[in-house]
């Protein structure tokens, strides 16, 4: 049976995990990290770094370096969030060819997708490298208030990344499956996520025998970590502004290096109660003196400059147990997940909530990958017992006449569903109706998100209100939306399968797959390149080292010079590929430098006289 | 096997020992409906049906049509398209109602059957049936398309009959009494179970069975619960029970057509969770239940045939001759040995006057001397006048009735009370006043029935439990608007919603409401210069109210934008 990894996809860092005999387990990258930044830069010579290295330089590559790409994946380029993004992004933020969005790294423009679908390549790579065998299959999360145009461009980064994302799996909810997993517990539980970038609570029931059924979910996908760390930003430049007269705001390396240090301090506040900010040679105006920015940087202050963030948090809390119809007391657990929630204001403000501590026996940064193998583990082992009831977090339905949006199925439904509803013509004589699928909370329909839309033809010619067309939802047990309609006289049908475009076209990411696939030989190449290079330098050193001793015994013969020329010209031959970086003919070369090696080793034990 | 119930021609159901629900039922039984059927029509549990099916077999006033086992429709169209073929439907048809939120007991609501049956004629008069070779009519037309339907031919489908003077009375068909919950097992198709998908053989019946009657059965039955069950129990029933039914246990395997049956299984028992889970909801859905069963009862036996007034005088007048147990005698050839038999089973009633009934004269010789002898010896005692004897039983029933606030029983006793003493104001005059009463209690329960249902959106039950809501309240204007209302939800039949909501105007004219549905309903119908003038009078009507004035700015688009569509 196929193994299947558990991606959290984190909008700062990126956690991998795989169920091995039967016990969730992380699985370190190369660094020997639990976590990896998810982030990608292109350097000045095209060369494509991702994760620690990528984060490393990102001051000294601060245009060419993207992060929180999460926040941008599958929106539209028009959308408030992204135009809120290009004011504090160090990287270009472009428009692609569907209004989706772009990434302008030197001279190339990526999409979202290919982006984090750099950070999922990275993770197979060494998740494979660890388990010493190709890894094809993963469930990957999300925030659970993701809409279907997010899940899809995840999906997509998934496929250009070369995997087969079985599943895609709300965040918070695998979060409750790694807390509930294998422990047999019944209860209600509460998640409270806030990552790097957005904030997600569910609320779940774990039934006898590992049945998981969440009750609701809501949350803000423009609230988490960045958040905050812009409070802190923009009081860092204010207050350097005051200071100095000097707008830190145009220049994109001070923002980066603002960036870390605000990111720093906030983590560092978790456990001190204040922290200095020193970055010295911030600017380097034509004026003399200040341009050193040293603060000193108080928990208080920090909390009073993030107050209005978490009361957001703990209001979307209180919404989501009224829907929910869920007094507190219900709750007999809490969980919290995501980096944020080290914030020791966060903490006393859940507990002040939910009254309750929350519980202590999960890791933040983990627990929502481990979560997904354990769900990726249940899909393929029939043997399972554990079952993941899951809601849609979004309401679904079509738009009506007067731009109304009618709903068929309500947010927090249990999928699998379907509903249907009776809709009418709105006009006489008419004989096709177009049914505008979409998503979202709004009665106004322009307020949501269009899913798709069909045409149903060859109704008959009635005045309005006479043709009765049965419209259909359902969404199955992956998630996918279809939608039919039926003229109830005629029973002429028309139905699609809402595959929600994550703003690229099928062929973009069949292309996107094939570059990546490229770029993976590419990469590959040179992991062995370097692998071999380490061996073979070993071993000329080796054999270099050995040359004054071998040419002392064997000198004296033909033979033995001879030997000796054709060692040199071996090793000469090495060094010139090693220098063209030809990892094939390195390859083919290693065996005669091997002989070589075995040769001069033979020649320098043999007992001299 | 499923057994689908008819009346025994010819057989003197007056003369029997019935309980309301055997009467209940008897109303329902057409030859067409199926036992299980029955139990969703008449909102009495299967075991109910089947022990009353039972009952009324002994006392031989059904029997069964053999031979015949329905396929559900969606069973049908399932196996068509996974046949590729079509299949003819035989037997009945439940038109099927919508997926997601059956009606309690599936099928065509049973307000709307009671919205058709109303118009037709009784049970009592319906001794009809179809010859074999002819597929039935579907059943939900069964009430309203008589041209279809021909008189019984008394050579066709005959139960042999008993031996005269034999006092074994014939077991009734096997049935499955006793399990409360257990329906008669559907039919399995060859064709479902030999689906090439993988999934095991018994999980393939397990999924068919319980897809088969998803929407018959109540959402305590689908949970396998008591009506008592608590949220815990419910909890854990479904946990229990709905992972198997989850895709995900089937996760990239084969499904073919089960695909679509595990995942409506699994969100018909998610709904019941739902529902069972949600303290208000629950308790909605109980008393919808309730009301519902309410309803059926109340609405059966307040419809009534006016000719049943003269067969009871008739009844009444013709007492029969008390028959000696064990004694034998045979009526009229058709309907003889049942008749005979059932006499027997007769509690002992109180005895009019032996009036010699006018069957009996075209007896046999030999018996008739028999009966004429026992008639003389009963006039000799001089007994009290039958009629009256009758009248006091009526209106004993309908006081015990009453005592039970049993409106509709005692509406009914006092009915054929009247009947019997048409002279008697006093008597009259209470009868009114009770049907009256009676009547307006069910429109009342039916008002219930229909705020559930709209409350669920179940806009085309709603119409039609308004409508029945309607009938007893010819004057209530919030009814009509109701009807209207739920009528434009439902989307369709916009003539009925304006009919409706007119009427609903007419009688409180002061009700800006009232306007704003009868607007709604005039442009939805396309009649937008009524809708007009319409909405000026409301403007005028509501000029100091800002919610009319509201309502008056949002129609006054709305007309404008069907304008604006039409050109």
């Amino acid at each position: 049976m196929e193994r299947v990894i558990g991606i959290d996809l984190g909008t700062t860092n990126s956690c991998v995990a795989i169920v091995e005999q039967g016990v969730p387990t992380v699985i370190p990258n190369r660094g020997g990290y639990k976590t990896t930044p998810s982030m990608v830069a292109v350097t000045e010579a095209g060369k494509r770094l991702v994760g620690h290295i990528a984060k490393r330089q990102a001051i000294t590559n601060a245009e060419n370096t993207v992060y929180a790409a999460k926040r941008l994946i599958g929106r539209k380029f028009s959308s408030p969030q992204v135009k809120n993004a290009m004011m504090s992004a160090s990287y270009r933020i472009v428009e692609g060819p569907h209004g989706d969005v772009r990434l302008q790294l030197r001279d190339k423009a990526f999409s979202v997708p290919e982006i984090s679908a750099m950070v999922l390549q990275e993770v197979k790579l060494f998740v494979e490298e660890y388990l010493n065998e190709p890894v094809t299959k993963a469930v990957i999360t999300v925030p659970a208030y993701f809409n279907d145009g997010q899940r899809q461009a995840t999906k997509d980064a998934g496929q250009i990344a070369g995997l087969d994302v079985i599943r895609i799996v709300n965040e918070p909810t695998a979060a409750a499956l790694a807390y509930g997993y294998e422990r047999n517990v019944e209860r209600t539980i509460a998640v409270f996520d806030l990552g790097g970038g957005t904030f997600d609570v569910s609320l779940l029931e774990i039934g006898a025998g590992g049945v998981f059924k969440v009750i609701a979910t809501a949350g803000d996908t423009f609230l988490g970590g960045e958040d905050f760390d812009a409070r802190i930003i923009d009081w860092l430049i204010e207050e350097f502004r005051v200071q100095t007269d000097i707008d830190l705001r145009t220049d994109r390396m001070a923002l980066q290096r603002l960036k870390d240090a605000a990111e720093k301090a906030k983590c560092e506040l978790s456990s001190v109660k204040e922290t200095d900010i020193n970055l010295p040679f911030i600017v380097s105006t034509g004026h003399t003196g200040a341009t050193h920015l040293q603060r000193t940087f108080r928990r208080e202050t920090l909390e009073s400059l993030c107050a209005d963030l978490i009361e957001r948090c703990i209001d979307i809390c209180r919404q989501t147990l009224d829907d929910a119809r869920i007094e507190i007391d219900e709750i007999e657990d809490v969980l919290l997940v995501g980096g944020m929630t080290r914030m020791p204001r966060i903490q006393e403000a859940v507990q002040e909530f939910f009254g309750r501590e929350p519980c202590k026996g999960v890791h933040p940064d983990e627990v929502v990958a481990l979560g997904a193998a354990v769900q990726g583990a249940a899909l393929v082992d029939t043997s399972t017992q554990m079952v993941l009831l899951d809601v849609t977090p979004h309401a679904l339905g079509i738009m009506t006449y007067g731009e109304n949006f009618e709903e068929l199925i309500p947010m927090n439904t249990t999928v699998p569903t379907n509903r249907s509803k009776i809709f009418t013509t709105s006009r006489d004589n008419q004989t096709a109706v177009k049914i505008l699928v979409m998503q979202g909370e709004s009665a106004k329909a322009s307020a949501n998100d269009l899913l798709g839309e069909f045409v149903l033809t060859g109704l008959r010619r009635a005045p309005r209100g006479q043709v009765e067309i049965d419209v259909t939802f359902s969404i199955d047990g992956d998630g996918i939306v279809s939608v039919s309609a039926r003229d109830m006289e005629t029973n002429q049908q028309q139905s699609i399968q809402v595959t929600s475009s994550s703003g690229l076209t099928k062929e973009e990411v069949g292309k996107m797959v094939e570059d990546a696939k490229e770029f993976l030989v590419d990469r590959r190449t040179s992991d062995e390149f370097t692998k071999l290079s380490q061996e073979a330098n070993k071993l000329i050193s080796e054999i270099e080292s050995m040359f004054p001793r071998v040419e002392l015994v064997v000198a004296s013969s033909d033979f033995g010079r001879d030997a000796i020329g054709k060692a040199r010209s071996v090793v000469e031959r090495c060094r010139e590929i090693m220098s063209r970086k030809d990892a094939a003919g390195l390859h083919g070369l290693m065996e005669s430098l091997a002989r070589t090696h075995r040769m001069f080793k033979g020649v320098v034990a043999r007992p001299q006289g | 096997m499923m057994r689908v119930p008819r009346l025994v021609p010819g057989c003197d159901i007056k003369s029997l020992p019935l309980k309301t629900e055997d009467g209940y039922l008897l109303s329902r039984i057409d030859g067409v409906v199926s036992e299980r059927e029955l139990s969703l029509i008449t909102g009495l549990s299967p075991a109910e049906v089947t022990m009353v099916l039972d009952r009324l077999y002994v006392l031989g006033a059904v029997d069964f049509v053999e031979g015949r086992a329905p396929m559900s429709r969606r069973a049908a169209a399932l196996t068509a398209s996974a046949t590729g073929g079509v299949i003819s439907t035989r037997g009945t048809e439940m038109p099927s109602s919508r997926v997601f939120d059956p009606p309690l007991s599936g099928g065509a609501p049973a307000s709307r059957r009671f919205d058709a049956a109303v118009d037709s004629p009784p049970a009592s008069r319906r001794i009809v049936e179809h010859s074999s070779d002819q597929p039935p009519p579907p059943t939900r037309r069964s009430f309203d398309s008589h041209a279809e339907w021909r008189v019984v031919d008394p050579n066709v489908e005959r139960r042999p009959i008993v031996p005269v003077g034999d006092l074994v009375i014939e077991p009734p068909p096997p049935t499955r009494r006793g399990a409360e919950l257990t329906l008669e097992p559907p039919r399995i198709l060859p064709v479902e179970i030999d689906e090439q998908v993988d999934i095991e053989h018994s999980k393939k019946k397990r999924i068919i069975e319980l897809f088969d009657v998803l929407e018959s059965r109540t959402h305590y039955e689908l949970l396998e619960l008591p009506m008592d069950a608590d949220k815990k129990r419910v909890k854990a029933a479904y946990y229990s029970i709905a992972p198997d039914f989850h895709p995900d246990k089937y996760f990239r395997k084969r499904l073919g057509p089960y695909k679509a049956k595990i995942e409506a299984i699994f969100s018909r028992l998610t709904l019941a969770h739902d529902v069972l889970t949600s303290k208000q909801r629950r308790a909605e859905y109980d008393s919808y239940l309730e009301q519902l069963r309410r309803n059926r009862t109340m609405a059966a036996l307040l419809e009534h045939d006016p000719a049943d007034v003269p067969a009871v005088v008739a009844a009444a007048d013709d007492e029969p001759p008390p028959t000696a147990r064990g004694r034998t005698f045979t009526e009229g050839e058709s309907n003889g040995p049942e008749s005979a038999r059932n006499r027997r089973l007769l509690p002992p009633k109180p005895q009019g006057l032996a009036v010699r009934r006018p069957s009996l004269e075209s007896q046999p010789l030999g018996l008739s001397g028999q009966s004429s002898g026992d008639g003389g010896r009963r006039v000799d005692t001089a007994r009290p006048d039958p009629r009256k004897l009758q009248l006091e039983r009526y209106l004993l029933a309908a006081k015990v009735a009453l005592e039970r606030k049993d409106l509709a029983a005692a509406a009914n006793a006092y009915r054929l009370a009247a009947a019997l003493a048409t002279d008697d104001e006093t008597i009259v005059r209470k009868a009114a006043e009770i049907q009256r009463t009676a009547s307006n209690e069910l429109s009342d329960g039916f008002v219930k029935q229909a705020d559930y249902e709209a409350s669920q959106g179940r806009w085309l039950e709603a119409v039609a439990s308004y409508a029945n809501g309607c009938r007893s309240r010819p004057d209530d204007a919030r009814l009509h608007e109701r009807v209207a209302f739920a009528t434009l939800k439902s989307g369709q039949n916009l003539r009925k919603a304006v009919d409706y909501a007119r009427r609903a105007v007419k009688l409180a004219p002061q009700v800006s409401d009232y306007r704003v549905t009868l607007v709604r309903a005039y442009v939805a119908a396309g009649l937008e210069a009524t809708a007009r003038v319409e909405l000026d009078r409301l403007a005028e009507l509501g000029a100091t109210d800002a919610k009319a004035r509201e309502a008056v700015a949002q129609l006054r688009t709305l007309i404008k934008k069907a304008d604006t569509t039409d050109s």
